[in-house]
Protein backbone atom coordinates (compact mmCIF):
# COMPACT_ATOMS: atom_id res chain seq x y z
CA UNK A 1 0.00 0.00 0.00
CA UNK A 2 1.21 3.44 -0.92
CA UNK A 3 0.66 6.12 1.65
CA UNK A 4 0.61 9.65 0.40
CA UNK A 5 1.22 12.27 2.99
CA UNK A 6 1.58 15.82 1.88
CA UNK A 7 2.36 18.58 4.31
CA UNK A 8 1.61 22.02 3.06
CA UNK A 9 1.76 25.31 4.83
CA UNK A 10 -0.12 28.29 3.50
CA UNK A 11 -2.29 31.06 4.79
CA UNK A 12 -5.92 29.92 4.65
CA UNK A 13 -8.08 32.18 2.49
CA UNK A 14 -11.79 32.85 2.91
CA UNK A 15 -12.92 29.78 0.94
CA UNK A 16 -10.68 27.46 2.96
CA UNK A 17 -12.05 28.89 6.19
CA UNK A 18 -15.60 28.48 4.84
CA UNK A 19 -14.80 24.85 3.93
CA UNK A 20 -13.54 24.22 7.47
CA UNK A 21 -16.49 26.07 9.02
CA UNK A 22 -18.94 23.71 7.28
CA UNK A 23 -17.27 20.71 8.95
CA UNK A 24 -16.81 22.25 12.37
CA UNK A 25 -20.36 23.63 12.49
CA UNK A 26 -21.61 20.18 11.38
CA UNK A 27 -20.09 18.62 14.50
CA UNK A 28 -22.08 21.09 16.61
CA UNK A 29 -25.25 21.00 14.50
CA UNK A 30 -26.05 17.30 14.78
CA UNK A 31 -26.62 17.47 18.58
CA UNK A 32 -28.21 20.96 18.38
CA UNK A 33 -30.69 20.11 15.62
CA UNK A 34 -31.42 16.56 16.71
CA UNK A 35 -32.10 17.49 20.35
CA UNK A 36 -34.36 20.31 19.10
CA UNK A 37 -36.36 17.98 16.84
CA UNK A 38 -36.40 15.03 19.24
CA UNK A 39 -37.92 17.26 21.96
CA UNK A 40 -40.37 19.21 19.79
CA UNK A 41 -41.38 16.64 17.21
CA UNK A 42 -41.07 13.29 18.99
CA UNK A 43 -41.59 14.06 22.70
CA UNK A 44 -43.85 17.14 22.74
CA UNK A 45 -45.48 16.39 19.39
CA UNK A 46 -47.35 18.48 16.83
CA UNK A 47 -50.61 18.33 18.80
CA UNK A 48 -49.06 20.23 21.74
CA UNK A 49 -47.24 22.92 19.76
CA UNK A 50 -49.16 26.19 19.92
CA UNK A 51 -48.70 29.85 20.77
CA UNK A 52 -48.73 29.12 24.50
CA UNK A 53 -45.96 26.52 24.10
CA UNK A 54 -43.77 28.95 22.16
CA UNK A 55 -44.47 31.69 24.73
CA UNK A 56 -43.32 29.42 27.59
CA UNK A 57 -40.17 28.48 25.65
CA UNK A 58 -39.19 32.04 24.82
CA UNK A 59 -39.80 33.19 28.40
CA UNK A 60 -36.85 30.99 29.42
CA UNK A 61 -33.35 32.40 28.97
CA UNK A 62 -31.85 28.92 28.51
CA UNK A 63 -34.15 28.08 25.57
CA UNK A 64 -33.62 31.55 24.12
CA UNK A 65 -29.85 30.97 24.13
CA UNK A 66 -30.39 27.48 22.66
CA UNK A 67 -32.62 28.80 19.86
CA UNK A 68 -30.23 31.66 19.07
CA UNK A 69 -27.33 29.17 18.79
CA UNK A 70 -29.45 26.95 16.56
CA UNK A 71 -30.46 29.87 14.35
CA UNK A 72 -26.89 31.16 14.09
CA UNK A 73 -25.17 27.89 13.26
CA UNK A 74 -27.89 26.14 11.24
CA UNK A 75 -28.78 29.12 9.08
CA UNK A 76 -25.17 30.19 8.39
CA UNK A 77 -24.26 26.57 7.54
CA UNK A 78 -27.29 26.40 5.24
CA UNK A 79 -26.75 29.69 3.42
CA UNK A 80 -23.06 28.92 2.92
CA UNK A 81 -24.05 25.49 1.59
CA UNK A 82 -26.41 27.14 -0.90
CA UNK A 83 -23.54 29.47 -1.86
CA UNK A 84 -21.29 26.48 -2.57
CA UNK A 85 -23.96 24.82 -4.73
CA UNK A 86 -24.67 28.05 -6.66
CA UNK A 87 -20.95 28.71 -7.18
CA UNK A 88 -20.65 25.32 -8.88
CA UNK A 89 -22.97 26.69 -11.56
CA UNK A 90 -21.45 30.16 -11.76
CA UNK A 91 -18.08 30.95 -13.30
CA UNK A 92 -18.05 34.70 -13.76
CA UNK A 93 -16.51 36.83 -11.05
CA UNK A 94 -19.32 39.41 -11.30
CA UNK A 95 -22.09 36.83 -10.95
CA UNK A 96 -20.36 35.36 -7.90
CA UNK A 97 -20.06 38.79 -6.32
CA UNK A 98 -23.75 39.49 -6.90
CA UNK A 99 -24.66 36.08 -5.47
CA UNK A 100 -22.46 36.73 -2.44
CA UNK A 101 -24.19 40.03 -1.76
CA UNK A 102 -27.70 38.64 -2.25
CA UNK A 103 -27.00 35.65 0.01
CA UNK A 104 -25.41 37.87 2.67
CA UNK A 105 -28.48 40.11 2.61
CA UNK A 106 -30.84 37.11 2.81
CA UNK A 107 -28.82 35.66 5.71
CA UNK A 108 -28.70 38.92 7.70
CA UNK A 109 -32.38 39.70 7.10
CA UNK A 110 -33.77 36.32 8.18
CA UNK A 111 -31.33 36.08 11.09
CA UNK A 112 -32.50 39.45 12.39
CA UNK A 113 -36.17 38.52 11.99
CA UNK A 114 -35.63 35.21 13.84
CA UNK A 115 -33.34 36.52 16.57
CA UNK A 116 -35.59 39.49 17.35
CA UNK A 117 -38.59 37.14 17.65
CA UNK A 118 -36.70 34.75 19.97
CA UNK A 119 -35.42 37.58 22.19
CA UNK A 120 -38.68 39.55 22.02
CA UNK A 121 -40.74 36.57 23.12
CA UNK A 122 -44.52 36.59 23.33
CA UNK A 123 -46.61 38.81 25.57
CA UNK A 124 -49.29 36.84 27.36
CA UNK B 1 -25.91 30.22 -15.73
CA UNK B 2 -29.00 28.45 -17.11
CA UNK B 3 -26.86 26.28 -19.40
CA UNK B 4 -24.55 25.51 -16.49
CA UNK B 5 -27.51 24.29 -14.45
CA UNK B 6 -28.81 22.08 -17.28
CA UNK B 7 -25.37 20.53 -17.75
CA UNK B 8 -24.82 20.25 -14.02
CA UNK B 9 -28.09 18.47 -13.34
CA UNK B 10 -27.44 16.16 -16.31
CA UNK B 11 -24.11 15.34 -14.66
CA UNK B 12 -25.80 14.72 -11.32
CA UNK B 13 -28.18 12.17 -12.85
CA UNK B 14 -25.86 10.55 -15.43
CA UNK B 15 -22.46 10.35 -13.75
CA UNK B 16 -21.73 6.72 -12.89
CA UNK B 17 -20.00 7.31 -9.58
CA UNK B 18 -21.81 4.68 -7.57
CA UNK B 19 -22.52 5.03 -3.85
CA UNK B 20 -20.22 8.02 -3.32
CA UNK B 21 -21.85 10.03 -6.11
CA UNK B 22 -25.33 9.15 -4.87
CA UNK B 23 -24.31 10.46 -1.43
CA UNK B 24 -22.95 13.66 -2.99
CA UNK B 25 -26.22 14.32 -4.84
CA UNK B 26 -28.31 13.34 -1.84
CA UNK B 27 -26.26 15.61 0.46
CA UNK B 28 -27.02 18.54 -1.84
CA UNK B 29 -30.71 17.69 -2.26
CA UNK B 30 -31.20 17.16 1.50
CA UNK B 31 -29.20 20.31 2.31
CA UNK B 32 -31.19 22.49 -0.07
CA UNK B 33 -34.45 20.96 1.16
CA UNK B 34 -33.45 21.56 4.76
CA UNK B 35 -32.50 25.19 4.01
CA UNK B 36 -35.86 25.76 2.31
CA UNK B 37 -37.63 24.26 5.33
CA UNK B 38 -35.45 26.23 7.76
CA UNK B 39 -36.14 29.54 5.99
CA UNK B 40 -39.90 28.95 6.18
CA UNK B 41 -39.55 27.68 9.77
CA UNK B 42 -37.75 30.90 10.84
CA UNK B 43 -40.45 33.07 9.22
CA UNK B 44 -43.33 30.97 10.60
CA UNK B 45 -42.00 30.87 14.17
CA UNK B 46 -41.23 34.60 14.00
CA UNK B 47 -44.92 35.35 13.47
CA UNK B 48 -45.45 34.04 17.03
CA UNK B 49 -43.75 37.26 18.17
CA UNK B 50 -44.75 39.68 15.41
CA UNK B 51 -48.32 38.53 14.65
CA UNK B 52 -49.59 35.96 17.19
CA UNK B 53 -53.00 35.59 15.52
CA UNK B 54 -51.37 34.84 12.19
CA UNK B 55 -49.15 32.25 13.95
CA UNK B 56 -52.17 30.39 15.29
CA UNK B 57 -53.88 30.45 11.90
CA UNK B 58 -50.77 29.22 10.05
CA UNK B 59 -50.11 26.58 12.71
CA UNK B 60 -53.67 25.25 12.43
CA UNK B 61 -53.54 25.48 8.62
CA UNK B 62 -50.43 23.29 8.48
CA UNK B 63 -52.08 20.32 10.19
CA UNK B 64 -52.93 18.41 7.03
CA UNK B 65 -51.93 14.95 5.81
CA UNK B 66 -49.72 16.53 3.12
CA UNK B 67 -47.87 18.67 5.69
CA UNK B 68 -47.42 15.62 7.93
CA UNK B 69 -46.02 13.56 5.03
CA UNK B 70 -43.69 16.46 4.15
CA UNK B 71 -42.49 16.67 7.76
CA UNK B 72 -41.80 12.94 7.93
CA UNK B 73 -39.84 13.15 4.66
CA UNK B 74 -38.05 16.22 6.03
CA UNK B 75 -37.02 14.16 9.06
CA UNK B 76 -35.27 11.68 6.75
CA UNK B 77 -33.50 14.47 4.86
CA UNK B 78 -32.23 16.00 8.13
CA UNK B 79 -31.12 12.63 9.54
CA UNK B 80 -29.35 11.70 6.30
CA UNK B 81 -27.68 15.12 6.03
CA UNK B 82 -26.44 14.81 9.61
CA UNK B 83 -25.14 11.23 9.36
CA UNK B 84 -23.55 11.84 5.96
CA UNK B 85 -22.19 15.18 7.18
CA UNK B 86 -20.49 13.43 10.09
CA UNK B 87 -18.95 10.96 7.66
CA UNK B 88 -17.61 13.82 5.52
CA UNK B 89 -16.34 15.82 8.53
CA UNK B 90 -14.69 12.75 10.08
CA UNK B 91 -12.96 11.74 6.83
CA UNK B 92 -11.87 15.29 5.95
CA UNK B 93 -10.67 16.34 9.39
CA UNK B 94 -9.31 13.13 10.91
CA UNK B 95 -8.98 10.34 8.33
CA UNK B 96 -8.29 11.72 4.87
CA UNK B 97 -6.97 8.30 3.80
CA UNK B 98 -10.48 6.85 4.05
CA UNK B 99 -11.48 8.75 0.88
CA UNK B 100 -10.32 5.78 -1.15
CA UNK B 101 -11.38 2.34 -2.33
CA UNK B 102 -12.81 0.24 -0.84
CA UNK B 103 -13.50 2.25 2.35
CA UNK B 104 -15.29 5.24 0.80
CA UNK B 105 -18.22 3.51 -0.99
CA UNK B 106 -18.58 1.10 1.95
CA UNK B 107 -18.97 4.05 4.32
CA UNK B 108 -21.39 5.72 1.90
CA UNK B 109 -23.61 2.63 1.95
CA UNK B 110 -23.37 2.41 5.75
CA UNK B 111 -24.61 6.02 5.92
CA UNK B 112 -27.86 4.98 4.23
CA UNK B 113 -28.36 2.06 6.61
CA UNK B 114 -27.69 4.17 9.73
CA UNK B 115 -29.98 6.95 8.44
CA UNK B 116 -32.83 4.55 7.69
CA UNK B 117 -32.46 2.86 11.09
CA UNK B 118 -32.63 6.24 12.84
CA UNK B 119 -35.51 7.41 10.66
CA UNK B 120 -37.75 4.39 11.18
CA UNK B 121 -38.64 5.09 14.87
CA UNK B 122 -39.01 8.81 14.09
CA UNK B 123 -41.40 7.91 11.26
CA UNK B 124 -43.61 5.85 13.61
CA UNK B 125 -43.62 8.42 16.44
CA UNK B 126 -44.32 11.34 14.07
CA UNK B 127 -47.18 9.38 12.51
CA UNK B 128 -48.69 8.65 15.94
CA UNK B 129 -48.44 12.33 16.96
CA UNK B 130 -49.72 13.40 13.56
CA UNK B 131 -52.83 11.27 13.82
CA UNK B 132 -53.90 13.41 16.81
CA UNK B 133 -54.01 16.57 14.77
CA UNK B 134 -55.07 15.71 11.21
Amino acid sequence: MITLKRETSFKPNYEIRAWKYMRLSAILLVPLVWIHTIINTLIVGAENINLNFVATRWANIGWQVYDILLLTFAFSHGVNGLRQVLFDFTQSHTARRILNMLLLLFWILLSLVGASAILGGIEK
Amino acid sequence: MFNNIVHGVHGYTHYKGGAGHLSFVMHRVSGLGTLLFLSMHILLESTAHYAPHLYERLNAGLRTPIALAAEILMAFLVIFHGVNGYRIAYFDLFHIDLWSLPAAPKAARATWIVSLLLWFPAFIIMLLHGLHVI
